[in-house]
């Protein structure tokens, strides 16, 4: 344990981000215990206990017996100043050691900025960055999260990265472990073996590693409890994870491709999960949780079953991740009988040619229909999310956003019921960024100017005083686009820009571009041949020895079939062909 | 109302005021206390605490008011609360109270300092004007310590020096003894970390608030 602890908490601005001691917390005692892992979110507090995928594991992690996973984050700006000032390690947040004392230091990677995070949290840990420095006193460095699709930006950090659902191959990877009597070489060696393991930075280097993937999702661990924080986070609610994967195809979404096949779970499971986790928690809102909560067949039913424990409880039921061409009447009710909340819909781009070249497959009649029912159910917010760079772009469709937007005032001012109340609509604009193991993996992406010329034609576009424009740093979105497609050269750039002081890049008041400029220089990289470059279909990808279970002709097909502004049916009207069934055991897709 | 005697120790000394408020939402829901929800748009569970305590100070007998919709069951009720907290946090006490906190007027407070800066702190305290800050809404006022609060020692060995304080802790007006501390700290340029715990409230009289 740390010295000092108390006077480094009575001098941080948020010490209940540091104190380990949030409800559910898991606290082991270390004699009992075989492997120790510090689980690392490489950013803040905040955001971190925001993340389900991290909750999920640390608890099915600490249901082992032999095992005592414990949490640490980025420590904020003044907290690291305070450790670095002091002398003291960063520790983990239950026992309060220090990072060196465990087996396993293992990092989830969700979001690409978040990539110095690790280079900091290493470093605060006297641990060296490179899997290559660090000798066998050193834990093992692992990692995991929807960015490990392309593992190579950060491939020399780590020992081990898993590709894929942790929930189907960690257990086994920590039997290994025992098994191997904690032998570094040998652990390290035989890991390769199991699927979704790949082991970048010793012996030979593995030609192929396949993404795993659970198979029977309606049985899966799932959390019967969740830490609660004390201080309020992003996040601060039951998530409950209704199913995975995605039966749409959207060409631009790496998730749609990455956690294939389509899988539900039973109405009846996700009912005595949310019971529990009520309970366990104190929680008073539930959100669903999935990439598309409407394309859950059984919706209504969900919704109904849970209304009956929560509202005596006063507990709400959200449910994000709504699309337009099937949100309901029904839907609708389901929601504002539980509490009224605003209207999110994602038309992703301006025109009926460009959603076709996405192959997102709604139409403008979608959107008037879902806007009657919203409005006429007394809806006085709709937020709009939009992508403007996506391939074939013309200017054309940038105008199309605003008039789409407009458009939304139109159907408020004719459908409403409460018209006095007026209308907001926001459009949240982000712009494409290219991802690995998607249709548009060869794509380019916008340069920095040709973005903002299209952020301002698009806010020129804009009539009504009742649309607001909403939109990203255009730099954020250059860097994440070097980081999706990336390859190994890219530590060194992460490595340098860190020295330089980046830190905490998801956040506009720390983002620096002006000091990844500078690491880039150092480095001789040049963005654009990351982001810029069209790729043929032929290029090797970094990324291409990952085996999604998405075939390469697929991916091409898709691509083709886009500049045609053909659309490709969803999973549940008509197989595709994607080629995943062949790594699941019997039949899952729809 | 029920009043309920609870404490904040440990690590939990370290959450703000409006988290401890969030937190015993989520225990009363856990424990499935049948609380009163205020009425309106957005309805909440309706409780009541006395003073808040400031981060990095520990309680020991703090208070908090809540309603109920049925009769209450207080010893199950007392022992569900205490099964659904996080470490820290603790329940000892559960009964009617109709006077209002607005009649606590004084805080009892521990302080407990380390040994090494015993002494400084003890001459520091025996000067004629102890000059402090006291921020509020409204801007900041100088305030003399030496005159707000009463402070004896009464306790010292090998390891601590243990002193008793009691400070104005009203709704007109709440003079944190973090002040005193700090004021030490600045003073002395000497960083030592001290433990501070309320432990009563008292009326104009003196006496016991409960």
């Amino acid at each position: 344990m740390i010295k000092n602890i108390d006077r480094i908490l009575s001098s941080v601005s948020k010490p209940s981000w540091y104190i380990g001691t949030e409800l559910n917390a898991i606290h082991k005692s270390k004699e009992n215990i075989y492997t120790r892992v510090a689980y690392c979110f490489p950013d803040l507090y905040d955001v971190g206990m925001s993340h389900l995928g991290m909750k999920l594991l640390y608890h099915m992690m600490n249901e082992r017996d032999d095992l005592w996973c414990e949490r640490v984050f980025a420590p904020n700006t003044d907290m690291e100043e305070l450790l670095r000032k002091t002398g003291t390690p960063i520790f983990a947040l239950e026992s309060k050691d220090e990072l060196k004392d465990f087996d396993f230091v293992a990092f989830t990677l969700v979001y690409e900025l978040s990539y110095t995070g690790i280079a900091n949290i290493l470093d605060l840990a006297g641990i060296p960055l490179y899997a290559k420095d660090r000798g066998d006193d050193m834990p093992i460095l692992l990692a995991g999260g929807p960015c490990m699709c392309n593992p190579e930006p950060v491939a020399d950090f780590f020992d081990v990265i898993d590709i894929g659902e942790g929930e189907e191959n960690l257990n086994e990877l920590f039997d290994l472990y025992k098994e191997c009597g904690k032998n570094r070489h040998e652990f390290l060696e035989r890991a390769k073996n199991i699927r979704g393991i790949y082991v970048p930075n010793h012996g030979e280097k593995q030609t192929k590693v396949t993404r795993a993937i659970i198979n029977d999702l309606p049985n899966v661990y799932y959390p019967d409890k969740l830490v609660v924080p004390f201080a309020q986070v992003v996040h601060d609610r039951i998530s409950l994870e209704i199913m995975r994967g995605c039966i749409r195809g959207c060409r631009f979404c790496q998730a749609g491709i990455i956690y294939r096949p389509y899988r539900q779970k039973p109405v009846e499971r996700l009912k005595n999960d949310a019971v529990k986790l009520c309970r366990n928690t104190g929680y008073d809102e539930i959100s669903l949780l999935s990439l598309s909560t409407s394309d859950f067949q059984k919706l209504p039913e969900l919704a109904d079953s849970l209304k009956e424990y929560c509202i005596p409880r006063k507990i709400s039921l959200a449910v994000p991740s709504l699309r337009i061409d099937n949100f309901s009447k029904e839907i609708s009710d389901e929601i504002s009988s539980i509490r009224k909340t605003g209207l999110t819909f994602a038309p992703e781009a301006g025109t009926q040619r460009l959603r076709d070249v996405i192959n997102k497959n709604i139409t403008d009649e979608d959107i008037e229909r879902s806007c009657k029912i919203a409005f006429e159910n007394g809806a006085s917010a709709v937020k709009l999310y939009f992508m403007i760079g996506l391939p074939t772009e013309t200017d054309e469709d940038i105008i199309g956003i605003a008039k789409t937007a407009e458009k939304v005032v139109d159907y408020f001012y004719k459908y409403a019921t409460n018209r006095s109340r007026g209308i907001n609509v926001t459009i949240s604009c982000a712009t494409f960024v290219p991802k690995p193991h998607t249709p548009f993996q060869w794509e380019k992406q916008l340069t920095l100017d040709e973005i903002q010329r299209r952020q301002e034609l698009l806010k020129s576009s804009i009539t009504s005083k009742r649309v607001h424009y909403k939109y990203h740093d255009a730099d954020t979105t250059v860097l994440e686009g070097v980081f999706a497609r990336g390859d190994r050269r890219i530590s060194k750039l992460i490595e340098t820009a860190w020295r330089l002081g980046c830190r905490l890049d998801a956040w506009t008041e720390h983002f620096d571009f002006a000091k990844w400029l500078k690491a880039a220089e150092e480095c001789g990289i040049d963005f654009y041949s990351y982001t810029a470059r069209q790729r043929s279909f032929d290029e090797e990808l970094p990324w291409g020895f990952v085996d999604s279970g998405i075939t390469k002709e697929f991916l091409v097909r898709e691509c083709e079939k886009a500049y045609k502004a053909e659309t490709t049916p969803s999973c549940a009207e008509k197989c595709a062909g994607c080629g995943v069934n062949r790594l699941c055991k019997g039949d899952v897709c729809p | 109302m029920t009043r309920i005697v609870f404490s904040k120790k440990g690590y939990a000394k370290y959450i703000s005021h409006l988290d401890l408020t969030r937190c015993m939402a989520r225990i009363i829901a856990r424990a499935e206390i049948p609380i009163w929800y205020t009425q309106g748009f957005n309805p909440h569970p309706y409780m009541v605490f006395s003073a808040a305590l400031p981060i990095g100070v520990c309680g020991e007998n703090e208070l908090m008011d809540i309603k109920l919709v049925n009769p209450p069951q207080y010893p199950a009720m007392l022992k569900a609360m205490n099964a659904a907290a996080p470490d820290g946090i603790s329940f000892s006490g559960i009964y009617d109270s109709d006077r209002e906190f607005k009649y606590i007027d004084k805080a009892l407070y521990t302080l407990k300092v380390p040994k090494d800066i015993a002494d400084d702190f003890e001459a520091f305290t025996l000067k004629d004007k102890i000059p402090a800050v006291k921020k509020t809404k409204s801007g900041e006022t100088e305030i003399d310590l030496k005159t707000e609060m009463s402070l004896k020692k009464v306790f010292n060995n090998d390891e601590e020096t243990v002193f008793e304080i009691i400070a104005p802790c009203g709704n007109e007006r709440n003079i944190s003894p973090v002040l005193l501390t700090s004021a030490f700290t600045e003073s002395t340029a000497k960083r030592a970390v001290f433990s501070l715990t309320r432990t009563a409230f008292l009326d104009e009289n003196g006496n016991i608030f409960r």
